[in-house]
This record gives C-alpha cells, sequence and structure tokens, in this order.
C-alpha cells in the first residue's frame, strides 16, 4: 500500500467573452494605455465603466480619460496568492478611487509589505510591457512616488 | 494594434485537493496488481467501482468485508463517438463505450482503443487496459473504470444480438 497522497484535480472552463461597446472601448483603452470611464447624466464618473446609468437605466456614451494615480478606498490583504493570480508574492486586492472617478476599480497594489497598506494611501498604474486588451494589461498599482 | 478589442478570456479554472480515501487507496493497489475491484453494498447489494467505502443510498459503511472482485473482460453494449473541436479532444474522432462486466450487471465506460468509429458496434468482447501504475494519480480514482486507460478487444467472436438482449445491464454509482 502506498502512502497516502493529496491529488490535485484542475477543472478548467476556457470561456471567451464578448465586450460589447462599452467594454470594447475600456479594454481598448488599457492595450493602448489608456484608462477611460463614462459619466452619467447625472454626473457620476463610472470607472470601470458600465454599459448603463445604475440609477436611470439610461445608457452611458459620455466618456472621460483618467490618469492612472488614485486612492486606496479599501484593501484586503492576499499572504498566499493562487497561481492564477496577477502577482505571485503577496498582495493586496482593493478597491482604487482613480483621479476623476466615482466609482472604484479593483486591482491588485504591490508593496514590499502588508503594513504599507493602508485606505487613503496614493497609488499609480504600473502596465505591463506587452498589452493585449485585458484587464491584465495593468500588472499592479504601486504606491505613488513621494 | 488599432483594431478594437472585442472578446476577453475568461478563464475559470478551479483546482480541487482531495485526500484518497483507504477505499480508494486499495482499490488502486489492486489496480497496481490488475484486479479491479469493488464494494457490494450489505444493504442493497449495489456495486461500487472504485468502492466509496459507504454506500450513499443507505447511508451504511463498506469495508473490506464488502470486497467483490470484478472482472475486467466485458461487452460493448453502448458507444458513442467523440468528434474533436477546436479545443480538446485530440485530432481524430475516438469511441467511448459502455461495457458490460461479465458475470455481473455493472457497466463502465472507457475509450475503446482500438475500435474504429466505423467499426464500432455493440456485442463486441472487450478486455481492460489497465494504466500504467507510474500514471494512476489519485486523481482518477473518483470515477467509475479509474485506473483503466482503455479497452481492447479481446479477440473473442461478438455477442449475439438475442443474447445481448438479455443483459440487464445496471450502472455502477
Amino acid at each position: 500500500m502506498s502512502e497516502p497522497t493529496i491529488p490535485t484535480v484542475t477543472v478548467e472552463m476556457p470561456y471567451v467573452r464578448t465586450l460589447g461597446p462599452v467594454m470594447s472601448r475600456f479594454f481598448t483603452g488599457l492595450r493602448d494605455r489608456q484608462i477611460w470611464a463614462n459619466r452619467t447624466e447625472g454626473g457620476t464618473v463610472m470607472c470601470p465603466p458600465f454599459e448603463y446609468d445604475l440609477s436611470g437605466h439610461d445608457a452611458t456614451d459620455d466618456w472621460v480619460q483618467l490618469e492612472g494615480s488614485g486612492t486606496v478606498s479599501s484593501w484586503a490583504w492576499i499572504a498566499e496568492p493562487l497561481r492564477n493570480h496577477l502577482l505571485q508574492e503577496p498582495f493586496a486586492w482593493a478597491l482604487i478611487r482613480l483621479d476623476g472617478a466615482d466609482t472604484d476599480l479593483v486591482h491588485a497594489v504591490r508593496v514590499a509589505d502588508k503594513d504599507q497598506m493602508r485606505s487613503g494611501m496614493r497609488v499609480s498604474v504600473r502596465w505591463r510591457d506587452e498589452r493585449v486588451g485585458s484587464i491584465r494589461d495593468i500588472e499592479c498599482f504601486e504606491p505613488e512616488e513621494a | 494594434m488599432s483594431e478594437p478589442v472585442t472578446t476577453m478570456e475568461s478563464l475559470v479554472s478551479l483546482d480541487y485537493e482531495r485526500p484518497l480515501t483507504l477505499a480508494t487507496r486499495q482499490y488502486l493497489a489492486a489496480i497496481r496488481d490488475g484486479r479491479l475491484i469493488g464494494h457490494r453494498c450489505p444493504s442493497c447489494e449495489r456495486i461500487y467501482t472504485p468502492p466509496k467505502g459507504y454506500c450513499p443510498i443507505c447511508t451504511v459503511t463498506t469495508s473490506e468485508a464488502d470486497e467483490i472482485e470484478l472482472a475486467s473482460t466485458g461487452t460493448l453494449v453502448a458507444f458513442s463517438i467523440l468528434n474533436p473541436d477546436s479545443l480538446h479532444q485530440g485530432e481524430a474522432s475516438v469511441v467511448r463505450g459502455n461495457v458490460k462486466l461479465d458475470g455481473i450487471d455493472v457497466t463502465l465506460t472507457g475509450e475503446l482503443t482500438d475500435v474504429t468509429p466505423d467499426e464500432a458496434h455493440v456485442g463486441i468482447r472487450l478486455r481492460a487496459v489497465f494504466a500504467d501504475p507510474s500514471a494512476l494519480e489519485g486523481a482518477l480514482a473518483e470515477w467509475g473504470g479509474a485506473g483503466i486507460s482503455g479497452w481492447e478487444r479481446s479477440g473473442e467472436p461478438d455477442v449475439p444480438a438475442e443474447e445481448l438482449e438479455r443483459f440487464e445491464t445496471g450502472g455502477v454509482i
């Protein structure tokens, strides 16, 4: 009798999703190192953009380009990244309120240590060198240079 | 570079880790010896292979005392032809079949190694091809036919149709 082992079974579903006009513009922008948000009639700037105004359900077609800096609204520390995570080192998932936006974008924040994370900290985007039109075109956010 | 991005890959990838149970380890040990075993529920007599160590229908445990050896030869009683698609399943069409084991009303499902889609028909006599022991990862051991890499022709004549009609094939649970 062999020693007990703990086998791993991997179940994968390789979906490809159609983006539609709004998310297409957002992802195309990421490929081109641009971050696009859209504005509702009420003036709310949403990033990531939405296909419709959450309050009035009207279509949203008023585009605003944002810079790649913002403020961490909230975060959670990932001490042991999973193999498909954006970063393979300990990192923070964060809600990031980009400058000029009224909603939060979820992305990874790279810091050397958990103690460096705090809500309200300033972060800026680090672009990946090879971009394909994916949320992963943003490698992560990093603390803004002082 | 200027073409808009219209799709995104959305991979769902889940890793499951599950320790092997005693019953599964005993099953794999038997497979390494070229034997196929199962447990017969002492209450309802359903047969489980690989054995679970319990019968979920009767909620009773099963053990080595309930172990039975199953034939690793049988007869093709149903089949499907799998055609490759763009993502997986190889390059050529293959036949998967339900094999009724000799002497018992149990079928196992597996790939037929030397039956082409043109040749597939019920009644073909088959024998199990046991997997290479090094390939016997526990990952295989949750499903009927685990440790059997496929089924090959035994060389015996087909079972005639009138005899096939008398088969009462129950699936393995």
